[in-house]
């Protein structure tokens, strides 16, 4: 079980190429994934894992614990893949799976702490914050933003990840992590406010 | 639900610039380095990491060479699907006898085909009886004799063969001069039962994959040809032949008998012959938590996949696995850590590693280093992964465990933490490096302090 020589050297990290595959190219690792090839598995793997290991950092920062859930998520995509009918990109089906799992691990280490609704919260989302002085929050880089929602809650976290980023509906968010959809709303609301008083700082620095 | 969504997107977009601005910036945002494939593979053929395997990734780098090395592309692969591909199924079995090397059991196999309406039919025979047929036959092969001639058909029964009338006997006369002792047993040869006929037994019925098991006729027969059949889209046509089948699973085994002269086939199958038992696959990963004290420790997680038991083997000493074990090894240098898995069936496979482990004197980490910027000392890189020609990972851990700094080029750590902190004097991080060298990985560990 030594490697012999000659044997190619195992990589410890793959960076993801930064242009994705073109359509048809994509479709047929799908299908190659869908017959159980480990080829097709692997190119997407090594196409799509940087970017949903970024994901599934949205919501838990420490890094074993994010790439715990990409190697369950991964298994979960291709024991499902099967299911995949080319409906809709496949990059948004896997990312679907990627954030399911990084929520269910959330919630097995109890660390989604709920901020009750309250009217209060509700008053400040439906307040308009329609502010003289936007900063250019586009100007931001990634890593700003992904240190700033560190410092979240992993509620607040997951809340904001799934309303701003994933596009989720607040309904849609309350099934999934069992909340009511108000206490979506004033989580979101909540996280929101921390979120751009934290880029604020990060902005006023830059 | 769609409407809400919608509702809800204008309401957001209507919230300002925030949200997009977010989505837009994260948009840009590169992927993330991702463990290697070959990494990931080998962590996903050890099943979900769950809640308790945190640690899994860690110091996957040392397997990972391993399970390359034994195939790690079956993960992930249906078992059963693959043993219902290896069994005889007609689809497989067509090309896998046209691909043989010989032509000659392609003829076989034509012949069998063509011959079937012929072929006496034992379907109904339980394998026990089947069995006990093989032995009859074998005690006592010069049974069952009485009759002679060359017809036979399906439709005829066992029972009706030996008191059938013989029909018109006709040896082939040339192939009578050349081998009169065979043809005083060709005489009655169409005329066997096939159960005493093609009766064959086998060495061992039930084995691990991977063994080689013996198959021979009860009575061995001059001028004719045999093919075996083994079930699992492999023939031979030796009369004695040995067979490794590859995939766990039950096979029928099938022997023709033709015989040279006339080309008369005899077929006889008996079902569920043969069981093979999977073939635990061992297989861990293993760690050597940072060291600072005089004996390093390993400390191995059992990722062994079928296997009912396991022993861990480190530099000869054994010890019960469970999910994970410890070891303090006493001495830095080479070690070798085996763990031998066994199957309920005892099927065993051993997975090994040999590992060296170092600490700082043996790659050249100073103790101490002091990043205030005074032109010494300022940076922190064990002088053995300067110039290094295998790949390796370097990392710095901080006493909560967090990575503050991780390469794989030779590049020195300045004492940045993450969060733009600095490392502050008295402050103790540990460090590790991971060699992937030619006979597999070293591992360095040891701490360093700030001054």
């Amino acid at each position: 079980m030594k490697p012999k020589p000659g044997q190619p050297i195992v990589e410890r990290f793959v960076i993801s190429p930064s242009n994705l595959p073109d359509p048809d190219t994509l479709r047929a690792w799908v299908k190659s994934a869908q017959a159980g090839e480990s080829e097709g598995q692997r190119l997407i793997y090594e196409t799509f894992a940087g970017k949903m290991l970024l994901a599934i950092r949205r919501y838990i920062p420490g890094e074993q614990e994010a790439l715990d859930v990409l190697q369950d998520g991964f298994i979960k995509v291709f024991r499902n893949v099967g299911g995949y009918t080319f409906r809709g990109s496949f990059e948004g089906w896997m990312r679907r799976i990627m954030v399911n799992m990084a929520i269910d691990a959330l919630r097995s280490s109890k660390q989604l702490q709920f901020v009750g609704e309250s009217e209060e919260m509700l008053d400040v989302l439906s307040a308009k914050e329609t502010e003289q002085s936007e900063p250019e929050w586009a100007t931001l880089d990634h890593k700003d933003i992904l240190e700033a929602m560190e410092q979240l809650t992993p509620m607040y976290r997951a809340v904001f990840n799934l309303y701003a980023i994933e596009g989720y509906a607040h309904r849609e968010i309350s099934t999934q992590l069992g909340i009511s959809e108000g206490t979506s709303k004033s989580n979101y609301a909540k996280a929101r406010r921390n979120l751009r008083e934290l880029l604020r700082e990060k902005l006023r620095k830059q | 639900m769609s409407k809400d969504r919608e509702e809800e997107k204008k309401r957001g977009a209507a919230g300002g610039g925030f949200e997009q601005g977010m989505r837009s910036a994260l948009e840009k945002a590169p992927g993330m380095a991702a463990p290697s494939w070959l990494t990931m593979q080998s962590a996903m053929a050890g099943g979900a990491a769950g809640g308790a395997a945190a640690a899994s990734w860690r110091w996957i780098i040392g397997p990972a060479a391993g399970a390359a090395l034994i195939g790690g592309a079956l993960w992930l692969s249906d078992p059963v699907s693959e043993q219902a591909e290896a069994d005889g199924s007609p689809e497989r079995v067509d090309p896998a006898v046209a691909e043989g090397d010989a032509v000659e059991p392609l003829e076989w196999f034509e012949d069998d085909a063509a011959a079937t309406h012929e072929v006496w039919s034992i379907e109904g025979a339980s394998e026990i009886e089947v069995v006990k047929a093989v032995e009859t036959s074998i005690e006592a092969p010069s049974e069952g004799q009485s009759a002679a001639g060359d017809g036979f058909s399906a439709e005829e029964p066992l029972a009706d063969v030996e008191s059938e009338a013989p029909a018109e006997s006709s040896p082939d006369a040339s192939a009578s001069a050349v081998n009169p002792e065979a043809d005083e047993k060709s005489e009655d040869w169409a005329d066997l039962p096939v159960e005493k006929l093609a009766a064959f037994g086998v060495d061992i019925d039930a084995a691990c994959v991977g063994t080689e098991i013996g198959f021979r006729m009860a009575k061995p027969l001059k001028d004719v040809r045999v093919l075996w059949n083994f079930g699992d889209g492999q023939f031979s046509s030796e009369a004695s032949p040995q067979h490794v089948f590859d995939a766990p699973g039950t096979y029928d085994i099938t022997l023709s008998v033709t015989r040279i002269s006339d080309g008369l086939i005899r077929t006889r199958t008996i079902e569920n012959l043969v069981t093979i038992h999977p073939i635990p696959r061992a297989d861990f990963t293993w760690e050597v938590p940072a060291m600072s004290e005089q004996h390093p420790v390993i400390r191995m997680r059992n990722r062994s996949r079928d296997a009912s038991n396991a022993t861990w083997i480190v530099d000869g000493e054994t010890a019960q696995a469970g999910e994970s074990a410890a070891f303090e090894l006493g001495r830095t240098g080479e070690h070798i850590v085996q763990l031998v898995a066994s199957s309920p069936h005892g099927c065993q496979s051993v997975a090994r590693h040999n590992i060296e482990i170092g600490n700082r004197f043996g790659i050249g980490g100073s103790g101490r280093f002091s990043p205030d910027g005074d032109g010494s000392y300022d940076r922190f890189l064990p002088r053995g992964l300067i110039q290094l020609e295998w790949p390796f990972v370097f990392r710095i851990e901080d006493k909560e465990g967090h990575i503050v700094f991780e390469t794989t080029e030779p590049r020195a750590w300045d004492g940045t933490l993450p969060g733009d902190e600095r490392a502050r004097p008295g402050q103790t991080f540990a460090w590790t490096a991971v060699i992937q060298g030619e006979v597999g990985p070293s591992y360095f560990s040891d701490e360093v302090v700030i001054e």
